[in-house]
């Protein structure tokens, strides 16, 4: 089995099983029903470490079982998470990443940038979810919440030898 | 044309990204929560399997490390409820006085006595993994007697409350719509001053609802911390289900109609057991 598609493999399991437990456990330590989004600090990590392919595929797989568990319609999670693997998967090798400062501001930026997404979709699609409105206070306690784990996270991930920087021919 | 192989394999990435992209865009359209298709049934399904198991370690964790705090709490409690229990004696003997009086008055009226609908009791095993949307996932499916639509209560406080509604139903798990996702609508009446509104989730994360379309003339009738009920019109949810309670109230010049701020019976934040109202069976 190649490191590519053992990188793959093993970010879609971690990603999906962050979206189990962020249905179930999490919301045990939820802020004013709101969870944190482990599933898009591990998408991030993913993205940056070994390209866009790795991480845009990984996306669209745990995005569709995110929204087999959600009441959102079939392939607006997907859509979300392969926009975010692709975009972030363009910088690779080219941010230095230190334990604290980029995972934080990498962290913050995912998530504005999934909330826009989400609210474009939201109003393109007529979808019936929270459009713009989800600028509001549930983002930025998410945002808090995903900041604060996203160096640990990143620490945690950076142990798997197979999310190490990428060959080039993959990319 | 020799010129598209090469192009796919100079842009890969980007093809693929694309591809992608216009598949997830095809689901989308394809998809939503009145006209879900098969494959989001099969895949609920699947993997909610994932998410009973993993509920079911994290309880079998929470059970033993507050199983000692709750032996002593229990005792404590025990005590309590011998105290409590010499009360409800005699407030059971009351009960079966004001019973039969009720049921002479009812009788008397020639009023139909309420319907007693099966229940079918469910625990909430997830939720939904993201914050835009607000499933609450149940452990009873199609196998247990469940079906889309059926309306889901809870008891909280000493009351019964609506907390919403099935939309999807697994083989062995369901999801519900609460009354608070900004796209459920309930058939509501204002218990004492009897006017009729719809009750519709709140936008913005707050697990509030908004009742609209009371008439006007109710701004004087209506009472802070008044009771919300079903109407029973619209024939989705039973009459005489209790929603919530008037918090704010709401007339603006321009408009026909009242806007009230109601806050929902069901805390939805510790929400744990619920009963599934099977309307075709009494």
């Amino acid at each position: 089995m190649s490191r590519d598609l053992k990188a793959f493999l093993l970010s879609t399991g971690m990603i999906a099983l962050a979206v189990v437990l962020q249905s179930t456990l999490l919301h045990w330590v939820a802020i004013r029903g709101v969870i944190p989004d482990l599933g898009l600090i591990i998408l991030v990590f993913v993205a940056i470490r070994r390209g866009s392919m790795t991480a845009q595929l990984s996306g669209f797989a745990t995005g569709v079982v995110e929204d087999f568990l959600s009441l959102s319609p079939l392939g607006f999670h997907a859509f979300i998470r392969t926009v975010v693997g692709f975009v972030y998967g363009l910088t690779v090798g080219s941010i230095f990443v230190d334990p604290i400062l980029m995972p934080v501001l990498l962290t913050i930026a995912a998530t504005l940038f999934k909330a826009l997404i989400s609210s474009l979709l939201v109003s393109f699609l007529a979808i019936p979810a929270e459009g713009f409105s989800v600028f509001t206070g549930p983002l930025w306690i998410e945002m808090g919440y995903n900041t604060v784990l996203a160096p640990f996270l990143f620490a945690l991930l950076g142990l798997f030898k197979v999310l190490k920087p990428q060959n080039k021919e993959w990319m | 044309m020799p010129g598209i192989p090469s192009f796919v394999r100079k842009n890969k990435n980007g093809v693929t990204f694309t591809a992608i992209l216009l598949l997830c865009l095809l689901l989308m359209l394809f998809s939503n929560r009145n006209l879900v298709l098969q494959p989001k049934k099969v895949g609920q399904s699947f993997f909610s399997v994932f998410q009973l198991s993993v509920h079911a370690v994290g309880n079998w964790f929470t059970n033993t490390v507050t199983s000692i705090r709750e032996l002593k709490r229990l005792r404590s409690e025990l005590e309590e409820a011998r105290d409590r229990l010499m009360e409800y004696e005699r407030v059971s003997r009351d009960l079966a006085e004001l019973r039969r009086e009720n049921r002479e008055l009812r009788d008397q009226l020639g009023f139909a006595r309420g319907l007693p609908f099966r229940y079918i009791a469910a625990q909430v095993i997830a939720r939904d993994p993201s914050n835009q949307f607000s499933t609450i996932t149940v452990n009873r499916g199609s196998i247990h007697g469940m079906r889309e639509g059926m309306p889901v209560i809870a008891f909280q406080g000493g009351l019964q409350g609506l907390v919403g509604r099935v939309v999807l139903v697994g083989l062995s798990s369901s999801m519900v719509q609460p009354i608070t996702d900004p796209n459920s609508y309930v058939a509501a009446r204002l218990q004492s001053s009897r006017f009729d509104g719809l009750v519709a989730g709140s936008q913005g994360g707050a697990d509030l609802l908004t009742m609209s379309y009371v008439k006007k003339l109710a701004v004087n009738e209506v009472q802070y911390g008044e009771l919300v009920i079903t109407s029973g019109m619209g024939q989705l949810f039973p009459e005489g289900i209790h929603i919530g309670r008037v918090r704010e109230m709401t007339a603006k010049g321009y408009e026909a109609s009242l806007e009230l701020e109601v806050q929902p019976i069901v805390d939805f934040s510790r929400l744990e057991f619920v009963y599934i109202i099977d309307t075709e069976k009494r």
